[in-house]
């Protein structure tokens, strides 16, 4: 199994959007798939109709004192399953900091799963938190979606400082452009400056697109309703790269 | 997933009314499907009660295992496979392969049917069950449409993951409405039923029930001829090379036979006897170098798997090197199995295991439980001392000299077991396969690191050998070194298993009763 985080300390640089595509795409490849909607505001969970509620809370959860198994619940779509939000989630840090291993935490309640998925995406909420650090242990790869401007590319770099002072082992740190407006010059600018960021930036960018806030209203990953929009298929395009990158072991690893 | 097998279709509306208002209904979608079921020449998938379908999609094709997983996986790929190992890597293909291993996939049986579906809704709108009604005919894959026998009506009731409650629901309410069974065979099974088809007619295992009064040579002779059916009924498949496990339960079948003929001399007269096993010989040379190199090629790809992708690419000229020689060695063996000589022992050898009264030999006429009895003493005293004599420092040699002798009493426990209580005889025998897998396994690596010492030798004097592919084939050697000392680790901890089993004594002691003929009833 696969873990892909995706993962940004900024709110609202389509973390969710990106999870619950790519977890469609990957299953509609034939991948086992689990998403594990982490955020206490519930959106993946919402996308796919499931109510945001866990049994026993998040706590339960988290000590490993839940079956997992028994709380995720399929989606509509073949293959890809999700573990919903629940509100109790905010206080996933306290929970955590009464373990004896809080950053290895995560990573041993995933364990079991490995032989039922292929793939499990992580819906990160926004912030850094000892629930981030733990979700860098627990990960293969970590996807920063990240919006084409000056301050967000500021964000991203903290990011990567604060990387390299938690043991992740070999986890890949794959940025890429997000919701990019071209008709904005600002984000025109920083997004052509990929070539010079001494960073390596998944080629393939996310249009600021209308069919992606549309999620919301169909509650479906973007395919199911818009298969044809350019949003779409630069989800196709992205999760074709994450795959090519993940095969070919390329990336920003924390310890290479 | 619940099946409910139908006396006739019922009306789509009827079907809503009687699962009520509780969910909201989405459909009926109507399709037209077109399945081809795959099973391995043992059924391995049905006999466990698993399926794998195929359907063509356009230019893709998506497989459906269902059975071992609480839900279904499926797999959207290029081609139908005829390999686990044709899938890519991934769940799918791990719970396929532990299933059918390395048996070739055979399209058994193909569905043809008009489907309607429909969702199950809750307030939320989200899918909690499918309902799907299969009205289809089976057909056997090369027969012509006019040949398709038509299949009862179908209807599934699939719950999805996290919503079991709600699907239990609904399948409950159609149950009482429609005084319906849930039917434990999938479609799969009915279609072969359909169609005539025995859906596994073929089993390695050795299930006979022998009766103890029977004389010695009419139930070796039992024993013999289940053996010669499992030999014809893998010919076929080697001489296609459809895969590489009908040369093995050939390979196994005949080292039954040889042992049996040899390990119960007295049985049958020595000169009626004694050219089939020279000919049982024969045969076992023939078919050994082929499965030899069945087996160094299929390691050889587990191993290749761990090695780093530079050294895997610089181990290409020694498979190149190994594909040719099984293609030789299978040419040679199938010359052997078309020719005279085999038509005539077969044919021979048929006509001796039917006869009833000539060729018995001193001890025929005994009573099987009394030959047998004395055979498994003495074989297992043997594996004992054999066993207790080996040391750290011992050769190769005797390991294989213990592992020989195992294998005989493996073979006749097998043979007889009918004829002692099970609950003595299973663990016995599970403890004495553990063990002898440690030795097989350990006696194919010494194999293995010999023949690649030797095919290296080879690849330098024909000149194919760069010093990648070399220095790749000395990683190899050592990877097997090392996996030899933990299976000789292993050992000690099998063999004492084995031998300080108290089912070890206590069958012991019933042997010696029996062969004092003081057995009590059983």
């Amino acid at each position: 199994m696969q873990t892909l985080a995706v993962y940004n300390i900024k709110g609202g640089v389509g973390k969710t959007a990106t999870a619950v595509n790519l977890a469609y795409l990957a299953a509609r490849q034939g991948f086992p798939t689990l998403i594990w909607d982490l955020d206490p505001q519930g959106a993946a969970s919402f996308y796919f109709r499931v109510k945001p509620k866990v049994k026993g809370g998040g706590k339960k959860l988290l000590l490993g004192r839940a079956d997992l198994d028994s709380r995720i619940k399929a989606t509509d779509f073949e293959g890809l399953d999700i573990l919903p939000a629940d509100f109790s989630y905010r206080h996933l840090d306290l929970v955590l900091e009464n373990t004896k291993e809080p950053v290895r935490q995560l990573g041993k309640v995933l364990a079991p799963l490995r032989d039922t998925y292929d793939f499990l995406f992580l819906d990160c909420a926004p912030s850094i938190s000892l629930v981030s650090e733990s979700v860098f242990r627990a990960a293969d790869i970590l996807l920063v979606p990240t919006i084409p401007t000056p301050l967000s590319l500021r964000t991203l770099l903290q990011l990567l400082k604060s990387l390299k002072e938690v043991k992740a082992k070999r986890l890949g740190v794959y940025p890429f452009f997000c919701m990019v407006d071209r008709r904005k010059a600002l984000h025109r600018k920083t997004a052509d400056l990929v070539e010079e960021i001494p960073l390596p930036f998944l080629r393939t960018e996310i249009p600021y697109s209308s069919a992606v806030e549309q999620m919301g209203i169909h509650r479906a990953p973007v395919h199911v309703f818009a298969r044809t929009s350019p949003a779409a298929e630069a989800y196709e395009a992205l999760w074709r790269e994450i795959r090519r990158w993940m095969r070919l072991g390329k990336g920003y690893f924390t310890r290479p | 997933m619940l099946c409910f097998v139908l006396n006739s279709t019922p009306a789509p509306e009827a079907l809503r009314e009687a699962v009520g208002a509780s969910f909201r209904w989405q459909g009926p979608r109507f399709s037209r499907d077109r399945l081809t079921y795959l099973d391995t020449f043992d059924g391995a998938l049905l006999r466990r009660g698993c399926s794998l379908a195929v359907r063509r999609e356009g230019r893709r094709t998506a497989l459906i295992l269902a059975g071992p997983t609480p839900h279904p996986l499926h797999l959207r790929m290029a081609a139908s496979p005829a390999f686990a190992w044709d899938l890519p890597a991934g769940l799918f293909r791990q719970t396929l392969s532990r299933l059918v291993n390395v048996r070739r996939l055979f399209p058994q049986v193909e569905v043809h049917a008009r489907v309607l579906g429909w969702d199950l809704l809750n307030p939320d709108d989200k899918t909690v069950a499918r309902l799907v009604l299969r009205q289809g005919s089976a057909r056997l894959p090369p027969e012509p449409p006019r040949r398709a026998r038509p299949l009862p009506p179908l209807l599934l009731v699939t719950p999805l993951k996290g919503y079991e409650d709600e699907a239990a629901d609904a399948a409950e309410a159609l149950r009482r409405t429609f005084g319906l069974e849930a039917c434990p065979r999938g479609e799969a099974e009915l279609a072969l039923e359909a169609v005539g088809k025995v859906p596994w007619p073929y089993s390695s295992a050795l299930d006979l029930t022998l009766d103890p009064e029977t004389p010695a040579h009419l139930a070796v002779r039992q024993i013999l001829l289940r053996l010669f059916r499992i030999l014809q009924a893998n010919e076929e498949g080697i001489l296609q090379d459809w895969d590489t496990e009908f040369l093995h339960d050939y390979r196994v079948a005949l080292r039954r036979t040889r042992s049996a003929v040899g390990q119960l001399k007295g049985v049958f007269s020595q000169g009626e006897i004694r050219p089939f096993q020279g000919e049982l010989r024969w045969l076992a040379d023939a078919t050994g170098p082929l499965r030899d190199l069945d087996v160094y090629l299929l390691h050889l790809a587990g191993y290749r798997e761990e090695l780093p992708p530079e050294a895997d690419r610089a181990l290409e000229p020694l498979a190149r090197l190994l594909r040719a020689r099984r293609q030789e060695a299978y040419r040679a063996l199938a010359r052997t199995l078309r020719s005279r000589r085999y038509r005539l022992f077969r044919e021979g050898w048929a006509s001796f295991l039917e006869k009833t009264h000539e060729g018995v030999g001193e001890q025929g006429h005994l009573p099987i439980s009394r030959v047998a009895g004395r055979r498994i003493r003495k074989a297992m005293k043997r594996v004992l001392a054999a066993g207790e004599s080996v040391s750290d420092a011992s050769p190769p040699e005797e390991l294989h000299r213990l592992r020989i002798a195992c294998k005989k009493l493996r073979y006749l426990l097998t043979f007889f077991q009918s004829l002692y209580p099970g609950p003595l005889v299973s663990p016995l025998e599970r403890q004495l396969r553990k063990l002898q897998d440690t030795l097989g396994t350990y006696h194919d690596l010494v194999g293995q690191a010999a023949a690649l010492e030797e095919s290296a030798r080879e690849l330098v004097g024909r000149g194919q050998a760069p010093p990648e592919t070399l220095l790749a084939m000395g990683r190899l050697v050592g990877q097997l070194e090392t996996r030899q000392v933990l299976e000789r680790k292993a050992f000690r901890k099998r063999f004492r298993a084995f031998a300080r089993h108290p089912s070890r004594k206590s069958f012991l002691e019933l042997l010696d009763l029996e062969v004092e003929g003081l057995r009590p009833p059983p």
